[in-house]
């Protein structure tokens, strides 16, 4: 079956333009992303909720974006660009579990 | 030489020994015993919520019978799950409504079905034993197959 996948988001992140599309993730990945969040929480034994919550976005897009940049790397991102990685979360979440009605659907109305 | 073969078959017996030992014990364990060794109340309630959220993905990989590494299954979103159920809910649905109407036209085909043309009079001359010619009772007499 074809992956749905969004529209075109752009970031600016460490002072560069970056443009993602989303996509749902299958079974697989969202086991994957289980994984990375595990691995990154690895090695703390109690890790406060905002670090929790910002490892589990860092995998989750590590996973859902479909033309991921090369040198688009999550875990190098100092803590100046949080704000834009949750941003990210946030749209992806819209798309994939609140998504609106079709725009060109609305548009032919 | 005699002395080292000796001395390595009753060790390899020794270690029979306990291995068979071992092996027994693990066998022996009582049923409850084990059941708090494995399954201990995290893994009870992690089932609980497994089954709380996704509830679909199993009884999709149940109705494909589907192991849960299955690349098919794991290959899946779960919004493709949920379409996939609800399309063979329906087809079940509509499949079931199209054999119910076919077996009650088929019911109803049988009951209007008029082999022999009688009336009140007939039927109760019939009923009271009076010998009656039947085939001239017949409807659509030329259409049937002669034997």
């Amino acid at each position: 079956m074809s992956a749905k996948v969004s529209q075109t988001f752009t970031y600016n992140l460490n002072g560069k333009e970056y443009s993602v599309q989303y996509k749902k993730p299958t079974i697989g990945e969202q086991i994957k992303i289980g994984q990375q969040t595990a691995t990154l929480k690895g090695g703390f034994p109690a890790l406060d909720p905002a670090s929790e919550g910002l490892a589990f976005k860092i995998s989750t897009l590590n996973a859902v974006i479909i033309n991921k940049p090369a040198d688009l790397d999550f875990l190098s991102l100092d803590s100046d660009n949080w704000d834009e990685v949750i941003k990210m979360h946030s749209d992806y979440e819209n798309f994939a579990f609140f998504r609106g009605e079709n725009p060109q659907a609305a548009a032919k109305t | 030489m005699h002395f080292f073969a000796e001395k390595i078959r009753r060790r390899q017996l020794k270690l029979k020994k306990i291995l068979n030992s071992e092996v027994l014990e693990f066998v022996d364990i009582d049923s409850s015993e084990f059941e708090n060794r494995v399954y201990s109340e995290d893994l009870k309630e992690r089932v609980a919520e497994e089954f709380e959220y996704f509830k679909h993905r199993l009884i999709f990989r149940k109705k494909y019978n589907l192991a849960p590494l299955d690349s098919r299954f794991l290959e899946m979103t779960d919004e493709d799950i949920l379409f996939d159920l609800m399309l063979q809910n329906k087809t079940d649905e509509e499949t079931q409504k199209y054999l119910d109407k076919g077996k009650k036209e088929e019911v109803l085909a049988k009951d209007n079905t008029e082999l022999f043309q009688t009336d009140d009079n007939t039927m109760d001359l019939i009923e009271q034993g009076t010998d009656i010619d039947l085939d001239s009772l017949i409807k659509n007499k030329d259409n049937w197959e002669e034997i």
